[in-house]
């Protein structure tokens, strides 16, 4: 049960994501038209209840289990979180990150250039691996994706400033 | 039957040697744009259209319709080796798939997909030489409201697929739904819940939507700490073809699964407003309620991956149903082969049978050949495909990364689409942490709109008038099955309780 | 030292000539072309847009490639706000059609002072259509029908444009049908060969296939004359008396707000030239579209005035 911190806010996100689902469905987008069938508005505002409905339900559950384990771990776990933690918490990011990283480059720089960073930012950062390995993985890797989407596929990516 | 002598004289067609190229070319071509995320079926006619101009019509057509059936043999590969299925249809086949390969048995899996594609496309392509223009006039027969209860009758059937715990299961399910809203409500012609964004106009992309969930989901938890329980483990299993292969008797075992996976998915194939997705689901969905392993379904079982790939094929051959026999398209990629076909001169329609019979039965038998080419260059490939297995984690997560971003700009050449995949990908790796279900998500974004657009259709057509669900008799039937189904349980459990008490 | 002052002086002077050239002087197109098609590939936009492509390279109009870009959704929208969202309006065209132009003042992504107009290509026609063996064999049966039974006769429609167009008809002839929305003109055809709807809107290329074959029938059309073949059985509205139940819907090429008048005046001239070619004749002829050229500045006045129309009948009849 870990993330039970995580668990809440989840829940908590979802009410908010219904609540402004099922509002304008209710006021903009019309929920019946008489004689005719149901508005724009009906079944985002019945699929929204039911996400409000039961993400309330487990969020009450949720918080009793929070609070349950809070009081059973109270005294052992103070001395609690070091940076490690909050480090390896956060590595899963990383591919995220290089996959936003991949965004702006491909959008500034062109589609080779762009991959080609940000590839090689998460072979030498997030991998750690020896210069040489990551500049020539990173190559090729970069080149089997030009090959298959740009040469044969022709798809038109951004063209940065070289032009490619 | 006649129709088979004409299917026979298709073969001579067929077979000759510039149509054999095109039917090889288009079946690999199919295949490599299968296996790669993002770009699908679609993407690939269109790009290839221009080039068939300059061949005879039936040449051309047996290309793409290789292209068309190739491309469901394709999509399972990434979906089995890297959890990132090629494209919508081979979403259910990554559920069962990916477990297996994380099981060691990548190689049966491959196999498995492959022999299941070639029986579920040869079953649709039977069908289709037998009884094309047949199905044609039943599949006329479903019109808005039945359509609508028979996805209702899917989508009630979402809670079955994790009975584990429904709570979650009904929020996947509903945030499904209200993801599927964003964009241009199809009834109405009107936009929702766009918030004021151009980007929004067209709604959520679906297949960046499902890279991000599987693919980039899956390299972040790659970065997670190593579960030393989970250490040595050979993905890659056996590298010979032989080893891939299943006995005998484990294929008359799925055989069955097959056959009818295969069936359902035809029908829901050339059935208007469904697709080859819808019909992946529904067998996933059948074979979870009536299979053999239904339990373990999810966690790695070869029947996971025949029902969604035997349907999935036989859905492709179920599409041309409609385009043959009255020209209209019974999915996206014969849309295209619909543009084909007019702008080759030809006219799709009822008369296309009488007046272009050579085309119609040449292109059909060719089917059956480039099936069986499909599934040879599929098991052909399988030892390449697994050492894609062996490359280690370190190198595999900055490729995948690469597919997840790439593929889903080529969708819709958008930046766009890549914002929502890498947004999927964090938000479905934090909620699969806290044992929110992604299969509920999935189903009910492509099962949702086509719900609610049929539903409203029949109640304009009705004029709001409620019954006209129970008053034709297909849909009725629908939702009978559908209250059978949902009361099936809780009479069973009546009926142990009260068993219980008496002994 | 003076002799190299003026080496240097001429070969200063002779590369602000050349780039004096380079930069000033050259012609438009000076670089490839995105040609968007708000709409998904193999569709009907879709075919003409890749055709006029063809055509310009056939009649080698430019040098520079023309590269289609496929962008459907939302009625036309998404096309339109990827074109708005180039930085230079001077190399990207679109598409655009009478139902885009509703769609794209639905979705806000029509520019302040509109978009720039390049050429009108040619006008499709509508038609009203009824399955083969239905009971209204005329639209005057239909219209005695729908009278006898308001809003119970359904009329399928696949954008906006077939909405207003019903609308119109009811308007005009005292019919009351009701409409439908569908997500294109097969789902529309499908739904009336299976005897779920009674009729539906379509334009020629969209069910000739049908009519010829035998399953549906062409009972009215909003063109002044009748069409041809298969559809020469189908009277006109104005033949029926209602003068003014006519409607063309128009077809054509844009480009985004701010492209500059020299490429304006040369797309103009390009389309005169694609409109002239025989393929585009044989296009036309092919699927019941009226080869209609008018060069920009004729089609900025009638698009305005269409777009006009168009939205006030719109809002009438529900659809915006």
């Amino acid at each position: 049960m870990g993330y039970s911190m995580l668990r809440i806010v989840i829940s908590v996100i979802l009410i908010i994501i219904s609540c402004v689902w099922m509002f304008m469905g209710i006021n903009e987008y019309g929920m019946w038209i008489p004689g005719v069938s149901a508005d724009t508005g009906f079944i985002p505002t019945v699929f929204g209840a039911i996400v409000l409905l039961f993400s309330v339900v487990k969020l009450v559950k949720d918080i009793k289990a929070y609070v349950a384990s809070r009081q059973g771990e109270a005294a052992v776990e103070k001395s609690a979180v070091s940076f490690k933690d909050v480090l390896v918490k956060l590595k899963p990011l990383l591919p995220a990150v290089t996959a936003i990283l991949a965004i702006l480059l491909i959008k500034f720089l062109g589609m080779v250039i762009g991959t080609y960073l940000s590839l090689f930012f998460y072979m030498k950062v997030v991998n750690n691996d020896k210069w040489v390995k990551s500049l020539w993985v990173t190559a090729v890797i970069t080149l089997f994706f030009y090959a298959v989407f740009v040469l044969w596929l022709k798809v038109p990516f951004p063209r940065g400033i070289f032009g490619i | 039957m006649s129709n088979f002598a004409l299917l026979a004289h298709g073969f001579v067609t067929a077979i000759s040697p510039m149509n054999l190229f095109a039917c090889l070319i288009g079946g690999i071509i199919g295949i490599l744009v299968g296996a790669m995320p993002g770009i699908g079926a679609v993407a690939g006619c269109s790009l290839l259209l221009p080039m068939t101009y300059k061949m005879n019509p039936t040449t051309g057509i047996i290309m793409l319709a290789g292209i068309y059936y190739g491309n469901m043999f394709g999509g399972a590969y990434s979906a089995i080796l890297l959890n990132i299925p090629g494209d919508s249809s081979a979403v259910m086949t990554s559920l069962d798939g990916y477990p297996l390969t994380r099981k060691g048995k990548a190689g049966q899996a491959l196999f498995n997909a492959n022999i299941s594609s070639f029986i579920g496309g040869f079953i649709g392509i039977l069908f289709l030489t037998a009884m094309g223009p047949t199905l044609a006039k039943v599949g006329l027969k479903f019109g808005p409201a039945e359509l609508a209860s028979l996805v209702f009758m899917a989508l009630t059937s979402i809670g079955w697929l994790l009975g584990d715990d429904p709570i979650t299961c009904l929020i996947a399910t509903g945030i499904g739904v209200l993801l599927s809203t964003i964009g241009i409500d199809q009834s109405s012609n009107h936009f929702r819940y766009t918030f004021g964004s151009m980007k929004l106009l067209a709604g959520i992309n679906f297949i960046p939507l499902v890279i991000g969930m599987f693919g980039l989901s899956q390299v972040m938890e790659m970065l997670e700490p190593e579960d030393p329980s989970k250490q040595g483990h050979d993905y890659a299993g056996k590298l010979r073809i032989r080893d891939s292969f299943y006995s005998f008797k484990q294929f008359l075992q799925l055989l069955p699964v097959m056959v009818r996976s295969a069936i359902l998915g035809m029908f829901v194939g050339f059935l208007p407003g469904a697709g080859g997705t819808t019909g992946a689901f529904l067998s996933y969905i059948l074979e979870k309620k009536i299979g053999r392993h239904k339990k373990e379904m999810g966690t790695g079982v070869l029947e996971g991956v025949s029902a969604s790939e035997a349907a999935n094929n036989a859905a492709a051959a179920g599409a041309f149903v409609p385009l043959l026999a009255l020209g209209i398209p019974g999915s996206s990629t014969t849309a295209v082969l619909l543009g084909g076909l007019q702008a080759w001169g030809l006219k799709p329609g009822p008369l296309l049978y009488e007046q272009e019979a050579e085309f119609v039965w040449g292109m059909t038998a060719s089917m059956y050949i480039g099936n069986i080419m499909c599934v040879i260059a599929g098991i052909l490939v399988i030892p390449i495909l697994m050492r894609i297995l062996k490359v280690p984690k370190k190198i595999l997560a900055p490729i995948i990364i690469g597919v997840c971003v790439i593929g889903s700009y080529s969708v819709g050449n958008s930046i766009f689409d890549v914002e929502v995949m890498i947004i999927a990908g964090i938000a479905a790796y934090y909620m699969k942490k806290c044992g929110y279900p992604m299969a509920p998500i999935v189903l009910a974004f492509v099962l949702g709109p086509i719900f609610e657009l049929k539903a409203r259709q029949a109640l304009e057509i009705s004029n709001c008038n409620l019954l006209i669900f129970v008053q034709k008799p297909i849909s009725a039937v629908f939702l009978g099955i559908t209250v059978i189904l949902c009361l099936a349980p809780v009479v069973m459990n009546i009926v142990k309780k009260a068993k219980a008490k008496k002994a | 030292m003076k002799r190299i002052l003026v080496l240097a002086l001429v070969l200063l002077s002779a590369m602000t000539f050349v780039f004096a050239n380079a930069s000033g002087e050259s012609t438009y197109p000076s670089q490839s072309i995105e040609l968007v098609i708000p709409a998904s590939a193999g569709g009907g936009s879709d075919i003409m847009g890749r055709l006029l492509i063809e055509i310009i390279q056939d009649l080698k109009l430019t040098n520079q490639t023309i590269v289609p870009v496929n962008k459907g959704g939302g009625s036309g929208s998404v096309g339109q706000a990827y074109v708005n969202s180039k930085s230079d309006p001077n190399y990207t065209i679109f598409t655009i059609n009478d139902g885009h132009t509703v769609g794209g003042n639905k979705a806000g992504t029509i520019p302040k002072d509109n978009f720039t107009m390049l050429a009108s290509v040619g006008v499709d026609n509508v038609l009203f259509v009824t399955k083969a063996d239905s009971p209204y064999q005329t639209y005057e049966q239909a219209l005695e029908a729908s009278k006898a039974n308001p809003m119970k006769l359904t009329v399928g429609c696949a954008d906006d444009i077939d909405k207003v167009c019903v609308y119109n008809i009811n308007t005009e002839t005292g019919a009351q049908f009701n409409t439908v929305y569908f997500n294109s003109a097969g789902e529309i055809a499908t739904a009336i060969l299976g005897g779920h709807i009674e009729f539906g809107m379509f334009n020629p290329s969209e069910c000739a296939g049908l009519v010829e074959g035998g399953q549906l029938k062409a009972i009215a059309t909003m063109a002044e004359k009748r069409l041809g073949a298969p559809f020469a059985d189908a009277p006109s509205f104005v033949e029926m008396g209602f003068k003014d139940l006519v409607y063309y819907f128009s077809r054509g090429m844009l480009a985004g707000a701010g492209m500059s008048r020299e490429a304006q005046l040369w797309w103009s001239d390009a389309f005169a030239k694609v409109c002239a070619s025989e393929k585009w004749q044989n296009y036309c002829n092919q699927n019941g579209i009226e080869n209609r050229y008018m060069n920009c500045d004729d089609y900025r006045t009638f698009y305005l005035e269409n777009e006009k129309m168009l939205l006030e009948t719109a809002k009438k009849a529900g659809a915006l």
